[in-house]
């Protein structure tokens, strides 16, 4: 039995420590926002918030987790958050969606750390998600328009 | 195996009534050796055969075919008994020349087994006889519980409407006075049971880039068999090893041009050769797209080519080859390659002939107004006609598929050996965009996919393995 926090909820499971989070976030909790793209972290479709950092669920061991926050793309809340969905919808973002919910923790975590990123700052904390539909371009203009909402939404 | 021609089932079912109660059916079964030998000796009467269930639920089958160790005596019985849906064990089999239901005064009659031909022409014939019969079984049972027989189910010789059930046997003797029930065979699938058992609901799809113009559908099958083997609801995600040794890969394609240039710089003669995959030989779709073996998306985007058409002397030959790697298709099928190799060709021509790359296209392509309009623009937006800065260099192609015309400019630099690219101009001539930001979504997304293929994408095989695994060593462009 190993005790998590998701999205701001306890819960017990009962699984082997070693299963990587991305199975007991899927499979146990049905938590089905979170995918499965390869398995090594080389993706990025799995990216989920554990203590505010984005990490890949699919190589982090649920033991990892315990007494950490976790967040998952159903669990996006705040300024921050409710500005990256607006920008994904205003730009249109997604073309076949398998990669956006991992992208979209991924920008998440980086406006959090960076408010107004530059081209370069999204080129580098955005590198480790892959999009095969290639909608990169949207990304980063929707990134950038996120940013503008949620400073626009301080002042 | 696929069923043989509709058998009228009036034509060959009999029933009847047992002497101590039960039901009989006969059937006269005209197989293909029995037919051909009717042609030449005309009025002979097959061997029949009879499906009999008695009231202490044994089942009876007489074969019309006789076991010499071929294991008809097996093969035969289980297709009624999987028709029927009857305790295997309680299925006795006899042969039919014995006993008191052989009349030997009617002339000739033929027992024939032979040619390998029992399993394939009595593949529905015994099918039918045990639906027939578990039908009537099923009518005669509705009607003792007064319900309609639609509410009844069969188990494994037994007729049941919630908790009440009867045997075969029980009902056997109601069921001979009853008309011969009409019913359909089943289409045999590798389910093991009925599609109209089957819903199928159609899910958002994810991405597909081909791998999923697929025309079995393996990963249903997939999903299907580990389905049926574990006994248990299931959701089936490949691993991307599995995905990207999931067996269907672009075909490969080579291609030979033999040109003669004239004195102007352009071409007065042109062969063309393309060795490839088919892939859509032995598919639904042969008909359409291989007509005469000529696998049209082997050749498209050569064939139809403007600049082909500006040459009188031209020609262009497919060599369709199988390897051991199965195909689908990739994003936009044939183009991908000929569109490539037709454009790194102009490119080569124009350098011959010392001619600007846009100036050469817009020359050869002076009867193609859309193809003069998408290059014209591009070049425009591309500022073409600028030099670019030194290290820095650009491209330039044009090509039509599917309805659209299609210019591209790329500039890119070289720094330390690694290939940066800096931009690229697209347009497009797609007539109405019924949707331009959807249009504009699938050009960025096509030129993406298009780049990963230039610079990686790269699949290789050792002792029939493929040697990538996933995007560490299968990369994508990020």
């Amino acid at each position: 039995m190993i005790s998590i926090t998701i999205n701001n909820k306890n819960h017990r499971i009962d699984a082997d420590l070693s299963i990587p989070l991305l199975w007991v976030i899927r499979d146990i909790l049905g938590l089905t926002g979170t995918k499965f793209g390869c398995g090594i972290a080389q993706c990025g479709a799995c990216t989920i918030h554990l203590n505010g950092e984005a990490v890949r669920s699919c190589i982090t061991p649920v033991a990892n987790a315990e007494g950490k926050q976790i967040i998952t793309i159903e669990g996006l809340s705040g300024m921050v958050g409710m500005s990256v969905q607006k920008a994904w919808l205003t730009e249109d973002v997604a073309q076949c969606g398998y990669c956006q919910p991992g992208q979209i923790m991924s920008a998440t975590a980086l406006l959090h750390k960076i408010p107004n990123p530059s081209d370069t700052d999204i080129d580098k904390a955005m590198s480790g998600n892959i999009c095969r539909c290639g909608t990169y371009q949207r990304i980063r203009k929707a990134i950038h328009l996120a940013a503008k909402l949620s400073m626009e939404d301080i002042k | 195996m696929k069923g043989s021609a509709q058998v009228s089932r009036r034509n060959f079912l009999k029933k009847g009534t047992l002497l101590g109660g039960g039901l009989l059916i006969s059937f006269a079964i005209p197989s293909q050796v029995s037919k051909l030998l009717s042609n030449i000796a005309p009025g002979i009467t097959e061997m029949n055969a009879f499906l009999r269930i008695a009231e202490d639920n044994t089942i009876h089958v007489i074969i019309s075919k006789l076991e010499m160790g071929q294991g008809i005596w097996t093969t035969l019985p289980m297709l009624i008994a999987e028709e029927l849906d009857c305790d295997w064990n309680k299925i006795k089999v006899q042969h039919r020349s014995q006993g008191k239901g052989s009349n030997f005064n009617e002339g000739v009659f033929l027992q024939i087994t032979g040619g390998s031909d029992t399993t394939r022409s009595e593949f529905d014939h015994y099918r039918m006889i045990g639906a027939t019969a578990r039908m009537m079984l099923i009518n005669a049972a509705a009607k003792r519980f007064c319900i309609p027989p639609e509410a009844c189910e069969t188990d494994n010789g037994y007729i049941i409407n919630g908790k009440k059930r009867l045997s075969y046997g029980e009902v056997a003797t109601e069921a001979s006075k009853l008309p011969i029930s009409e019913v359909k065979l089943r289409e045999p699938s590798f389910l093991g049971f009925s599609t109209d058992r089957v819903a199928l609901h159609t899910p958002y799809l994810g991405g597909s880039f081909g791998r999923r113009g697929s025309f079995n559908s393996d990963w249903i099958m997939d999903a299907v068999q580990i389905a049926k083997a574990s006994g248990k609801f299931i959701k089936l995600i490949w691993s991307r090893e599995d995905d990207i040794r999931g067996g269907y890969y672009r075909p490969v394609y080579f291609h030979k041009v033999r040109i003669s240039i004239g004195r102007d710089g352009f071409p007065l003669a042109w062969h063309h050769r393309v060795v490839g995959q088919s892939l859509f030989t032995n598919t639904p779709l042969a008909e359409h797209i291989v007509p005469n073996e000529i696998d049209y998306s082997s050749v498209d985007g050569v064939n139809g080519s403007p600049y082909l058409e500006a040459i009188a002397d031209h020609s262009v030959e497919l060599h369709t080859k199988t390897y051991g790697v199965p195909v689908l298709p990739w994003r936009a099928v044939g183009n991908t390659h000929t569109a490539f190799v037709m454009e790194t060709l102009i490119d080569e021509l124009a350098a011959i002939a010392e001619k600007d790359p846009v100036e050469y296209r817009r020359v050869f392509l002076k009867n193609h107004p859309r193809h003069i309009e998408v290059l014209n623009l591009a070049a425009e937006k591309a500022q073409w006609s600028k030099p670019m800065p030194a290290g820095r260099f650009r491209g330039i192609a044009v090509h039509a598929s599917m309805g659209s015309v299609v210019c591209q400019v790329v500039e890119v630099s070289i720094i330390d050996k690694k290939i940066h690219l800096h931009r690229v101009v697209c347009v497009i001539d797609c007539g109405l965009a019924v949707n331009p930001e959807g249009v504009k979504a699938q050009m960025e997304s096509g030129i993406v996919y298009g780049i990963t293929a230039a610079l990686y994408g790269e699949i290789t095989l050792s002792k029939g393995r493929v040697q990538q695994s996933n995007f560490h060593d299968y990369r994508m462009l990020r």
